[in-house]
């Protein structure tokens, strides 16, 4: 067992530097999300003032731009769809592959386990021109299914390794005993083992939530107007030759973006408890 | 009836054969422990018992009912592992309980089964906790109270004391002893230590290199090794080995046949050099308080240990003379079996 950490009380010197630290940390990652969040609320003469502006009379016509008069809400929920039915095809798909690969070594194990990770090295450019024309040939272009099987393709590889480690820093005992008190090894491996590695699997499916949202490659190319995104659809704001960039708009679409990856952080935050598996095993 | 018989088991990892062909009876009651080596197979042997690993040939049944093809939960079986094996998200009110929960028991009876085991093993204080806030000991009650709410026909103990400290480890054994008494079921406790094996069995299986060397009660054992293997693993410290030349020339009777000859330290005599049938010098020494062990280094190169329970303490270097028992001579012929 690894020593606790210690808790030896700092100087106050000592406090007064990392408390300094840790603010300008803050500030340095707070300050473009405050100065998107002011954005969002600015009226466009403040926008675009030369000067950086902090005070002025808030407006929503941004937000009402973009949640009644866009399309962006249409895009949002294509994203929110294609993100769910990423997360959720590759934590199962990578969480049994993972378990096959950690607790049932065969001699193949290792060739298995760099086959797959070999995937995720491959620039997504190199094959973005193939999959386009596949999805042409057979009348796939621009829907949802597409793009999710892109991002579960895409995202698989790593979770795999990533799961694959949680599960091997498990204690198999612990899986025989619960095989031993009655369960089948999937339903000790669902009962005992996922508990354990529930914060490693939360942190992957995060992993794989922002990677599937951020997606803009296959996204841009592979979708119109029906299964657009909103990684593709921020364009929509972006330079225009008559209209010019809409930053207000652009602002409200990042706050709405960030949301479910902010929230979705924040409750898996309580679950985020180190230790968990401590005393399980001998120690 | 829990009686467990195993027959021509054999185990394969591969091209290495584990397990050779083991053929075993266990009575119903009985406190079986498999000793041996490292990689002996004991574990092995234990878990093929358990279910948790597939046999590649041979049959094991339980209680009169073949069980070979069985998973482990259909066996009646309940096994307490080395690392105790807790499940660390659980209060040890649900892991004692989780065997139950699976077979779809009542609540109520649950709890009810949970509150007996707890009185017996004491543990009633403990079961909100987890197994994080627990110690060695009281996780290793908790694990063997996981497996007597059960109330399976066979125990199997594969290494449970290893991680305990000393005293600790005595204290358990006794319990465990005394548990066996109470519960009059049939169980097979895996060890490496020999106090272990001698103090607790009816019947000690000795394997070596995944075969059998001998089963018997423990003084069967101590008293009869059926051959070199078993003469000199079991009792520490170990049986002294000669060639049964050295041991003719010394004038002791030994058989023609005989190539080795055995004697436990316990079994010579020290005395003033020239008195006994070996002469040697006091090499290393160890004092145990109770007794004391000496090993004397021989004229002739060899080396004898000698136990000595007297208060005379000889000193390094002191010359003296040995006198095996001959009651006590343990002759083995060239392929180490026991002559008799």
């Amino acid at each position: 067992m690894s020593a606790p950490p210690s808790t030896r009380p700092l100087h106050p010197g000592q406090r007064v530097a990392v408390g300094g630290i840790l603010v300008l940390m803050t500030l340095f990652a707070g300050f473009p999300l405050l100065w998107v969040l002011l954005t969002s609320l600015k009226p466009n003469n403040a926008i675009l003032s030369k000067d950086p502006i902090f005070l002025f009379q808030p407006t929503l016509e941004h937000w009402e731009r973009v949640l009644f008069t866009s399309d962006f809400l249409k895009f949002y929920l294509n994203s929110l769809i294609i993100a769910a039915a990423t997360v959720t095809i590759v934590m199962v798909v990578a969480t049994l592959a993972a378990y096959a690969l950690a607790r049932y070594p065969m001699r193949a194990s290792k060739d298995i386990s760099f086959f797959i990770i070999s995937q995720r090295m491959m620039p997504p450019v190199a094959v973005v021109l193939p999959i386009f024309l596949i999805a042409s040939n057979i009348g796939m272009l621009d829907r949802l299914e597409t793009l999710i099987a892109i991002n579960v393709a895409f995202n698989i590889p790593l979770s795999i390794w990533m799961i694959r480690g949680f599960i091997e820093g498990t204690s198999r005992e612990i899986e025989e005993a619960a095989v031993m008190d009655g369960a089948s090894w999937l339903g000790a491996f669902w009962r005992v083992t996922v508990p354990q590695i529930w914060p490693g699997l939360l942190s992957t499916a995060l992993f794989v939530y922002i990677y599937t949202v951020n997606e803009f490659l296959f996204a841009s190319i592979l979708s119109g107007t029906n299964a657009r995104p909103v990684s593709a659809a921020v364009a929509l704001f972006l330079p225009t030759g008559v209209r010019g960039t809409l930053f207000g708009e652009a602002a409200v679409a990042a706050i709405l973006i960030m949301l479910p990856g902010i929230i979705f952080a924040a409750l898996m935050q309580r679950h985020l408890v180190a230790g968990v598996s401590l005393g399980a095993v001998k120690g | 009836m829990s009686a467990i018989s195993i027959r021509s088991l054999h185990k394969t990892y591969g091209n290495v054969e584990v397990l050779k062909g083991i053929d075993l009876d266990v009575a119903d009651g009985e406190f079986v422990v498999f000793v041996g080596r490292s990689g002996c197979g004991k574990s092995t042997l234990l878990r093929c018992i358990a279910g948790l690993e597939t046999i590649s040939d041979g049959s094991i049944s339980i209680g009169g009912a073949e069980v070979t093809r069985l998973p482990p939960s259909k066996r009646g079986i309940a096994m307490v592992f080395q690392s105790y094996a807790l499940y660390p998200h659980l209060t040890v009110r649900d892991n004692l309980g989780f065997s139950l929960g699976l077979a779809r028991q009542p609540k109520p009876q649950i709890a009810q089964r949970v509150a007996r085991v707890a009185e017996i093993l004491r543990i009633e204080d403990l079961l909100d906790r987890r197994p994080v806030q627990l110690s060695g000991g009281q996780r290793q009650r908790v694990a063997i109270g996981r497996a007597i709410v059960r109330e399976p026909e066979a125990f199997l103990f594969d290494e449970p004391l290893s991680n305990l400290d000393a005293d600790l480890r005595v204290q358990m054994r006794h319990e465990l002893m005394q548990l066996h008494e109470e519960l009059s079921a049939t169980m097979i406790y895996v060890t490496h230590d020999q106090v272990e094996a001698m103090t607790m069995a009816d019947k000690i299986v000795v394997l070596n290199a995944g075969r059998i060397e001998q089963v018997g009660t423990p003084l069967e054992l101590y008293s009869k090794p059926r051959n070199l293997f078993v003469a000199t693993f079991i009792g520490s410290p170990r049986m002294n080995v000669m060639s049964a030349a050295a041991a003719r020339q010394a004038g002791l009777a030994v058989g023609d046949a005989a190539e080795r000859i055995g004697i436990r330290p316990e079994h010579i005599a020290i005395g003033h050099a020239g008195s006994g049938q070996f002469n040697g010098t006091v090499g290393l020494t160890e004092h145990l308080g109770a007794d004391s062990y000496y090993f004397v280094e021989l004229d002739d190169g060899s080396r004898l240990n000698v136990r000595r329970s007297d208060d005379v303490m000889l000193s390094r270097g002191e010359r003296v003379g040995l006198t095996p028992n001959p009651g006590y001579l343990h002759q083995f012929s060239a392929d180490g079996a026991r002559l008799d």
